[in-house]
């Protein structure tokens, strides 16, 4: 019998600026959608997000942190550790969970279609 | 559409210990790992990974036996992708952490499921119909004493809750 399940859903699009991505993570305790805009460098522009599940009635506070990730540069070494840090701890974990996601996604698009062989 | 990326993450209980497998695929890159870990240690006793679709042709095997033994817990995040850095698939690194990481949820969402049964109160204002109990201010307090680490987590866990 299964004990957790989670899954991330992510798809990015080119725009004349950057990209455009969406997420959503769904799983036994939350459900989140995350959009974001970067430009051609990826650095964030925009970002909002809203819940669909969540445990407490402070969870949405969250969402206040998630401004904290605009001017991030997705592309940047550490940057990670920086969301996780500035925009998980203050928020909430669990966007900065889907938005780590979301800045993989986003550097794989760009290397994809700048021809890297990125599959690994 | 120019790139689509989805991830599953599964924990179940088996003979052996809980064994949590994580799945991936994108535009070019399509994998699955997969641990088993021992309570109450939480240890690696077996982790397994294949490359379904990939750019590159990767030998595991020995990354993968230097996976037996890492813990579930306080410092996998260093250890797994320190792992994974020099192979010439980083990606698998990402992947066990969902799988550990999985693990971790899999044994706290009993407990949450606990107070969310006993304590749990529907959600103001709109949302009530669609989250019929959530903690409020009440149950969150009980919550971290019940869990002091959660103190300062999170929006939701304060310094003063």
């Amino acid at each position: 019998m299964s004990m957790f399940q989670r899954h991330q859903t992510v798809s990015v699009q080119r725009t004349p600026e950057g990209y455009v991505a969406r997420g959503e993570l769904s799983d036994h305790l939350y459900g989140m959608v995350l959009k974001i805009a970067v430009d051609s460098d990826l650095v964030v522009t925009r970002i909002e997000g809203e819940f669909i599940r969540y445990t407490t009635n402070r969870c949405v506070l969250g969402l206040k942190s998630l401004p904290l990730a605009e001017g991030l540069d997705l592309s940047e070494t550490g940057v990670e550790s920086k969301i996780r840090k500035e925009v998980g701890r203050p928020g909430c974990r669990h966007f900065a969970t889907l938005l780590v996601t979301l800045s993989r996604c986003l550097n794989r698009a760009k290397n994809s279609e700048q021809g890297a062989q990125d599959g690994c | 559409m120019d790139y689509l990326y989805h991830s599953g993450t599964y924990v179940e209980k088996t003979q052996d210990g809980l064994k949590a497998r994580c799945d991936v695929v994108d535009e070019t890159f399509r994998a699955w790992v997969q641990v088993i870990v021992r309570p109450p240690g939480l240890e690696i006793i077996d982790a397994q990974a294949e490359i379904v679709a990939s750019a590159e042709d990767e030998n595991l095997q020995g990354t993968l036996e230097r996976l037996k033994g890492v813990r579930v817990g306080a410092g996998m995040n260093k250890i797994v992708p320190g792992l994974f850095k020099d192979s010439a698939c980083p990606r698998l690194g990402e992947m066990f952490l969902e799988a550990m990481e999985g693990v971790i949820l899999a044994l706290t969402r009993p407990f949450i499921a606990d107070f969310h049964s006993r304590l749990g109160r529907p959600a103001e204002g709109a949302d009530a119909w669609l989250l019929p109990a959530i903690l409020d201010d009440s149950g969150r307090e009980q919550l971290v004493a019940a869990s002091p680490r959660l103190r300062n987590s999170c929006a939701a866990f304060p310094e003063e809750v």
